[in-house]
């Protein structure tokens, strides 16, 4: 064979060989097949990955799109945040070995492959979050040109966050503290409190803001700082908040935690339907148990009230409670003087402005601290006025609480008029010959003047 | 018929099982008040479900006998409890205006400050006691 053929002989097999390779290929049209996945449920902790595995029985001569739908449960407390998990998607049909990043509109499975992994990625953020989760249904999006039988399951997926709680036994709710700033910021998310929206709305997007406008106002007028604030939402727990002091173990300073159940805060009193709604914040019950609570710090404090230096009961001659020796000019002890070491028959029914209040002192000084303020007009007392009057009197004549009324008034967002809660001031007044009487019915006091002094 | 067979044999031998078990013991639930709806009541009963409900706010007093579904779903929470390992005190006694719940069976006596303080066995007997009282 002469030598100059050669070059032309191995152009004509290569060309023969594409050709026919060519042919090949277009002869193969594919668009039946049966597809199915691995997992229906998956986990992940934040800043890792989840892989899908997706299969076809048969190769496709086409690229097959699929939709990726993510279905998120937002009447639930778990549901995924957008901004949790990456806009993008990667996927490989070589068992892993190339990965593909692609927008979600823009998975596939590749024409030729049977076997698929898609890969989403979750944000490793530095935010404390409540476990999420949500449903990923992937469906082939066949446009009537394909004929794809089988499904791919939906597939549960939950998303572990990777920040660690500051109290690892928090058990009430969810806790904020009190930073520099004065600003309140999550600190824990307790793992036995069920999660509902409003907890996680609170956990993603902070405390209702009245609420937090509230308590520092509280603070600012009565001077005691809240340094903890536990919330919870739970309609089977009817108690609507509590206060402690942890201030002995932090060096004698007041250390106040409040925790509030904030079920009332978004239902009239007693009324609760199972409604799980964040719509509506004052409510007659939530004004009555920020101001109760606060009562307990402004008569409770270490800063005024408790000596933080004398820990023995036998070494304290005033009132003594489980936070301490009172000082002798101490609120709770001026009041025990007055109304505890005395004969309990000498006051005069009713004897306290609510049944709460008869649980002990300090939940009497802290309930008629709740009249006091609650109240528009505080009837002056006399000797024949009930004990309740007597009471609320004493707070209103008190050089540390007197002032307070007015200023709480003005500055809280529930004002006076969302204190319905409990017996109103005129239950607590009595006619000079003992009846009970509305101290704002002018016109039934001169008409009972009037017969009392005709008789 | 083969089907109701099934349902009541493995109840009646549920029931055998908790009664060998809880004898004489007395079954107490104090619930206190609290800054809110807290009911208050004392519940006492006994393992053949003979009970004695006292409200103090309106000394009203109850006495009966629970309904057999009613004493099987207490035996069940009952005995999801081991009495032997559990505390004495639960939460923070020093937390004003959560509720006090004291509960005992037999010689055994348990303290919580909220509900929201107890294991999750007895927050079930917790639920249990309070709806008891609001059906009664």
């Amino acid at each position: 064979m002469n030598i100059t053929k050669i070059p032309l002989l191995v152009s004509f097999v290569s060309l023969s060989f594409v050709f026919t390779h060519c042919k090949k290929d277009d002869e193969f049209v594919n668009l039946q097949s049966t597809i199915s996945s691995d997992n229906n449920f998956l986990g992940a902790e934040e800043g890792n990955h989840i892989t899908f595995n997706i299969n076809l029985t048969d190769e496709l001569s086409e690229d097959l799109p699929l939709e990726m739908q993510i279905v998120r449960d937002l009447e639930s407390g778990h549901f995924i945040n957008l901004d949790d998990f990456e806009d993008y998607y990667e996927y490989s049909s070589d068992l892993g070995e190339n990965w593909k990043r692609v927008r979600p509109n823009q998975v596939m499975i590749p024409k030729r492959s049977k076997n698929l992994k898609i890969r989403m990625f979750f944000v490793d953020d530095n935010r404390l979050e409540t476990d999420e989760e949500f449903t990923m249904i992937i469906s082939p999006k066949t446009d009537d040109i394909f004929k794809i039988s089988g499904e791919i399951a939906p597939v549960k997926v939950l998303v572990e966050d990777n920040e660690s709680n500051l109290d690892p036994n928090a058990r009430l709710g969810i806790e904020f503290h009190l930073n520099e700033n004065n600003n309140y910021v999550l600190t824990s998310i307790s793992k036995s409190q069920k999660i509902n929206k409003v907890l996680k709305d609170y956990i993603d997007n902070g405390p209702e803001e009245m609420l937090i406008n509230d308590l520092k106002t509280l603070v600012n007028i009565g001077g005691i700082p809240i340094k903890k604030l536990t919330l919870l939402y739970d309609a089977s727990n009817r108690a609507a908040g509590y206060v402690i002091n942890s201030g002995r173990v932090f060096g004698g300073e007041d250390h106040w935690e409040m925790g509030l159940n904030m079920v009332i805060a978004y239902e009239k009193l007693g009324v609760n339907d199972l409604h799980i709604t964040k719509e509506g914040y004052n409510s007659e019950a939530m004004g009555h148990t920020l101001v109760h609570e606060y009562g307990h710090i402004l008569t409770l404090n270490l800063k005024n009230e408790v000596d933080p230096n004398m820990i023995m009961p036998f070494e304290c001659e005033n009132l003594y409670l489980h936070e301490g020796c009172f000082n002798e000019e101490s609120i709770l002890n001026q009041f025990n003087e007055q109304f505890y070491l005395i004969d309990q028959t000498d006051l005069i029914q009713p004897t306290h402005v609510t049944e709460y209040a008869k649980m002990n002192i300090a939940e009497d000084i802290a309930e008629t601290f709740t009249f006091f303020i609650g109240q528009q007009t505080i009837s002056q007392d006399n000797d024949r006025s009930s004990g309740a009057l007597k009471k609320i009197n004493f707070v209103a004549n008190n050089e540390r609480l007197k002032d307070l009324k007015n200023l709480l008034v003005d500055e809280l967002s529930f004002g006076q008029s969302e204190f319905l809660w409990g017996t109103a001031i005129h239950e607590f007044n009595r006619s000079h010959n003992g009846e009970r009487i509305s101290c704002l019915d002018h016109e039934r006091i001169k008409e009972l003047f009037k017969t009392n002094t005709k008789n | 018929m083969i089907t109701m067979k099934f349902l009541v044999i493995p109840i009646l031998f549920f029931i055998q099982q908790c009664s060998s078990s809880w004898t004489d013991e007395l079954l107490i639930i104090k619930s206190g008040l609290c800054l809110g709806n807290c009911p208050e009541y004392s519940l006492e009963i006994q393992s053949n479900g003979h009970f004695v409900l006292t409200r103090p706010k309106t000394s009203v007093q109850n006495q009966g006998k629970l309904k057999k579904k009613e004493l099987v779903a207490l035996k069940k929470i009952v005995y999801s409890i081991d009495f032997s390992k559990v505390k004495e005190n639960y939460g923070n006694s020093l937390i004003r205006d959560l509720p006090e719940i004291q509960i005992s069976f037999g010689d055994k006596n348990v303290n919580f400050r909220g509900r929201h303080s107890a294991p999750d066995s007895f927050r079930k007997l917790m639920l249990w006691a309070d709806h008891f009282n609001a059906q009664n």
